[in-house]
């Protein structure tokens, strides 16, 4: 069975983001397949390179990252929802001239299409609301 | 609906949060994309409906100048939670026209038989 | 038999209790876990309820709360894995929250 997951909450502002998590690795490490994880809204932050854990407290950036490198999972960031959270890439980096560009390797940045597409293709679809 | 239909329930008023927007912007995509998709307006989403939403001074993007692009969008099932409206009294204020009446039980079989359910 | 998931200790279950069908289950996750609590209006509610006849709670977010042993008995203690298996087996998953 298909499972996409859709993660709504920043890091530490909500505990969505890390239910989102556990959920996805519980997924991949069963005999389902997760065909995609979809960042929408604060939810791109947990792509952000610029992010800095408290020393104590789960570094979700990096155990998303671990989690798409060893199970190749299709991490989308929303294009719209990362713009306006200042979450970009090299290529925005350039066109909006700005400073510099923070998207962790692992993520890509695409339109909210491919959370339709995720809709129409996966199974299940597990949305975690802030 | 068909077996790839998509139900969005639109709970939240219009100002409060990023869920108006996203539920906005998730229903036009969606029927871009030639899914089969549905929106309901319940609960307090209903003050999405409201006509005459003015955010001149707010600053705000207007939810209520959306709702009738759902229709230009080939978004053709937009409902409305008729319990709701009249629970909050606005059933002669619609933003729209065309606006599909659902009573509970009619409400519980879209979502029973919907292929996806999104909840903003 | 759909899943419907329940994040908040608030008017969201209600909501959620509306539209679902007897054979319907929820599980709650996060402050969702709250409205398992053995307490009045906890045992007021889910005895109101004629929806859902299968009732989860996340044993992760009972236990971070302090409250594992403090629990309705109508509800079936679960962990993430549990989550997936009862996601595969329903026909949807709904979160309300």
């Amino acid at each position: 069975m298909k499972f996409s997951i859709i993660v709504n909450g920043a890091p530490w502002s909500s505990p969505s983001a890390l239910s989102a998590l556990h959920f996805a690795e519980a997924v991949a490490e069963s005999e389902h397949e997760l065909y995609r994880v979809f960042f929408y809204q604060d939810g791109v932050h947990n792509a952000s390179a610029f992010v800095v854990p408290p020393q104590d407290e789960t570094d979700l950036p990096s155990r998303w990252q671990r989690l798409i490198d060893n199970h190749h999972v299709d991490a989308v960031v929303c294009a719209a929802s990362a713009l306006k959270r200042g979450v970009i890439d090299a290529a925005e980096a350039d066109r909006y001239e700005k400073s510099g560009h923070n998207l962790l390797p692992g993520f890509t940045i695409s339109g909210l299409g491919q959370l339709v597409d995720a809709f129409q293709i996966s199974d299940r679809v597990i949305n975690f609301p802030t | 609906m068909s077996n790839d239909s998509l139900v969005i329930l639109v709970r939240h008023t219009p100002y409060s949060s990023h869920h108006a927007r996203a539920a906005m912007d998730l229903t036009l995509t969606a029927a871009a994309f030639d899914s089969d998709v549905g929106v309901v307006f319940m609960d307090e989403g209903v003050f999405q409906l409201i006509s005459g939403q003015d955010t001149g001074t707010s600053g705000f993007k207007n939810v209520g100048k959306m709702i009738p692009a759902l229709a230009a969008y080939d978004v053709d099932k937009v409902y409305v939670h008729t319990p709701s409206a009249a629970r909050f009294s606005i059933e002669d204020e619609y933003a729209m026209d065309g606006l599909l009446p659902l009573d509970d039980e009619a409400l519980k079989t879209l979502v029973q038989n919907a292929r996806h359910v999104m909840v903003y | 038999m759909i899943l419907h998931t329940v994040n908040k200790y608030s008017d969201c279950i209600s909501a959620c209790m509306s539209v679902a069908d007897k054979e319907d289950a929820v599980l709650l996750l996060e402050d969702g876990v709250y409205a398992a609590l053995d307490m009045d209006d906890n045992r007021h509610f889910w005895a109101s309820i004629s929806t859902v006849s299968r009732h989860y709670v996340l044993e992760a977010d009972l236990a971070a709360r302090g409250i594992s042993d403090k629990m309705l008995a109508r509800f079936n203690v679960v962990s993430w894995q549990d989550f997936v298996a009862l996601s595969a087996e329903s026909d949807k998953v709904i979160s309300w929250g």
